[in-house]
């Protein structure tokens, strides 16, 4: 026999909802808070009308309060290009669901091609180019339809009209949450980063075998680059380690990343200006191997386009919240 | 709703946005909890949603301008708000401008009004 709903119950339905969907770190505090508001609201209620609220009196308050997608997405802290925080939630989830179709289809697909492929290089640049253009055609078509979907001011029908007793029971158990290292993981991870990175920059023969075909070297160009390149990727992982240090909020921090994405963006100008950044080492095959090198220069061209145009971006933004910054010390100055 | 109205309301959600920061830093002179703040500003006649109050006090806290603690009352454990000492001053210095932009528009609409005073 199915049980009766009690107004106990749909609440921490309610804000369980709610709590799976914000970020972690603040997912407890932020739920003890809502369901805090919540019960002072039905407290409220409660003694103006004398009598215990209904299922149906709670289900009004609740559709009020929000739909647990709206309600978790205004506690995001940075806005997301247009997208306000009621769409971001569907946004991404949308993208999600889409990303993980696409790469659950081409995973199929290379596991179905590759046994067929002798040459593993030739291979992983196909899939790889099928992966990032698959990624980058999908979050394209994605965002904009949900900007011009946000743009024409269509509603979220489901969001006016949605039924909080449909919302999910919470599970009797949950798994424990594994404690996050985060900057254990981040410095640990940069120093691998950053030591891989010098010896592919510095020594590439060591790791760029190429099945067999003879191995690849850098371009008298990118040996040109390879300094400043590592400085800067040191100072890019540096930055983030900061933000455990007494230095996370220092306002200096925002000239040292303006001057980051301006050398970024050189050296992205730059790679692609040379035109190939990889050449023909010794023992090279050139009739097995020609085409798959022209793939990964074009490759790496590409990437130094889409890096100068998302470096301009934010190096765009970062510079005005600099002379905003500028400016506020000039007005409080006078 | 006629394309009038939509841009009526965009513009009264822009002005309301800045005076509502002014209105919660300027309520939490003294303690509250996240509902009896919004109840406090209804009854001045500033209706704000909890889904607006709710992340607006987080973010006044995140930048320092609020202090929290959650305590106990009614049997029940809410989180109280403040202002900090950096929020007092900021307040004051917000105030100061409001009073500024508060006379310059007051002065324009009487100066808007007056003509149509002096043809009557």
């Amino acid at each position: 026999m199915k049980q009766e709903l009690t107004n106990q119950e749909l609440l921490d339905r309610y804000v369980f909802s709610v709590k799976a969907l914000l970020a972690r770190d603040r997912a407890d505090d932020i739920a003890a808070e809502i369901q805090s508001s919540l019960e002072s609201v039905v407290e409220d209620r409660t003694t103006q009308l004398g009598r215990e609220l209904s299922l149906e009196e709670l289900s009004a308050i609740l559709r009020q309060s929000g739909h647990p997608m709206a309600v978790a997405g205004r506690y995001r802290d940075r806005p997301f290009w247009g997208l306000s925080p009621e769409v971001l939630r569907v946004y991404r989830f949308t993208l999600g669901a889409i990303l993980a179709l696409i790469f659950t289809i081409l995973a199929v697909k290379a596991c179905y091609v590759f046994p067929g492929r002798s040459n593993l290089a030739s291979f992983l640049l196909r899939f790889g180019r099928e992966l990032v253009f698959g990624t980058v055609i999908v979050i394209a078509g994605v965002t904009v339809i949900f900007a011009a979907w946000e743009y024409l001011e269509f509603k979220f029908r489901f969001w006016e009209n949605w039924d909080p007793r449909s919302l999910s029971p919470v599970p009797s158990w949950t798994p424990p949450s594994i404690p996050r290292r985060q900057p254990a993981v981040q410095v640990i991870g940069g120093i691998a980063g950053l030591v891989f990175l010098a010896l592919a920059l510095f020594y590439p023969p060591l790791y760029w075998i190429w099945g067999g075909g003879g191995h690849f070297d850098l371009s008298p160009a990118a040996y040109a680059m390879r300094l400043p390149l590592w400085l800067i990727a040191v100072f890019a992982v540096v930055q983030p380690w900061l933000n455990y240090t007494r230095f996370a909020s220092a306002e200096w921090r925002r000239f040292v990343r303006v001057a980051l994405y301006i050398a970024g963006l050189a050296v992205a100008i730059s790679v692609y200006r040379a035109g190939h950044f990889l050449v023909a080492g010794t023992h090279w095959n050139a009739s097995r191997n020609a085409a798959s090198l022209a793939t990964l220069n074009r490759m790496i061209s590409g990437t130094a386009v889409l890096a100068c145009v998302l470096l301009s971006i934010i190096c765009i933004h970062e510079l005005r919240g600099s002379m905003r910054l500028l400016g506020g010390r000039h007005d409080s100055g006078h | 709703m006629p394309v009038d109205d939509t841009q009526f309301e965009n513009l009264r959600l822009e002005l309301r946005r800045g005076c509502l920061v002014l209105a919660v830093l300027a309520k939490l002179r003294s303690e509250y909890h996240g509902y009896a703040l919004g109840k406090a500003l209804s009854e001045s006649g500033l209706q704000i949603e909890e889904n607006t109050l709710y992340p607006l006090l987080r973010r006044l806290e995140s930048q320092k301008l609020l202090i929290s603690q959650w305590r106990m009352e009614d049997k029940r454990n809410k989180r109280f708000y403040r202002l900090s000492e950096e929020g007092q001053m900021v307040l004051k210095r917000l105030v100061e401008e409001w009073r500024g932009i508060n006379g310059a528009i007051e002065t324009l609409l009487g100066a808007r009004v007056a003509p149509g005073r002096k043809s009557a």
